[in-house]
């Protein structure tokens, strides 16, 4: 897994709730879960940017490279 | 008349008309539909629910075409039942039955003027190795040939599946 996503992170340091996150950027809550497995095959620049505004972050607080090649 | 396959109802009384005509008898060509005719109305009548799986999947029901597939998934079963119900309710097909417990879901396609629609069984289960797999089997409700439209709702809805995996 070479992007992680740190969503639950953001998420706990917000002190919100997905279902609340959910409300704001329009996007469902099984997404936003899939999303915080890093399990979406990829993000919109408008989800992120929504995502960004509702939680005041950056994308990189979000998005995080691991290399994992040589585990 | 969206309800009614147009093709099926001329074949059907073109046949009907020839056979009496021919015979002579009036009650000879209505028991020579009656079985595929009784078989389509209970079909149709019983396709909404989960219960009747097994009647629709049976290998001795001969009159139905039926194709399976197999996809496996990185997202957790209960997430994925979600999201698959969510997928097919932002696509063409409808939702007709779930079953949250054993994670089996039940969509169909709409009857139109060429087809009387299929029903699509979708069961979900966790593998040994922690990934999931999707069982998909697309079944017509009347006919031994989908003409492909079995084929075709697997491949729309894996397409649907994975556009909205971009999120």
């Amino acid at each position: 897994m070479a992007i992680v996503v740190n969503l639950d992170v953001m998420l706990a340091k917000r002190k919100m709730q997905v279902k609340e996150l959910s409300a704001i950027v329009d996007v469902s809550v099984v997404n936003l879960s899939i999303l915080k497995q890093s399990k979406a095959k990829a993000i919109r620049f408008s989800t992120l940017e929504a995502i960004c505004k509702a939680l005041d972050c950056q994308p990189g607080d979000i998005l995080e490279f691991v290399d994992d090649s040589n585990t | 008349m969206n309800k009614v396959p147009l093709l099926f109802t001329l074949i059907f009384l073109v046949l009907y008309r020839l056979i009496s005509h021919y015979t002579g008898k009036i009650w000879l060509p209505l028991l020579v539909f009656v079985i595929p005719v009784g078989l389509l109305i209970v079909n149709l009548m019983i396709r909404k629910s989960l219960r009747y799986k097994t009647w629709f999947l049976s290998s001795l029901n001969l009159l139905l075409e039926r194709k399976s597939y197999s996809t496996k998934s990185q997202i957790s079963a209960d997430l994925l039942f979600d999201k698959i119900i969510e997928v097919i309710q932002e696509s063409e097909f409808q939702l007709l039955d779930t079953d949250k417990d054993s994670l089996r879901i039940l969509c169909g396609t709409s009857t139109n003027f060429l087809t009387w629609g299929e029903n699509i069984y979708i069961q979900i289960e966790t593998n040994e190795d922690g990934t999931t797999s999707i069982q998909f089997v697309s079944t017509t409700l009347f006919g031994g040939s989908s003409w492909k439209r079995n084929q075709n709702n697997y491949e729309s809805f894996i397409a649907s599946f994975e556009d909205s995996l971009t999120i």
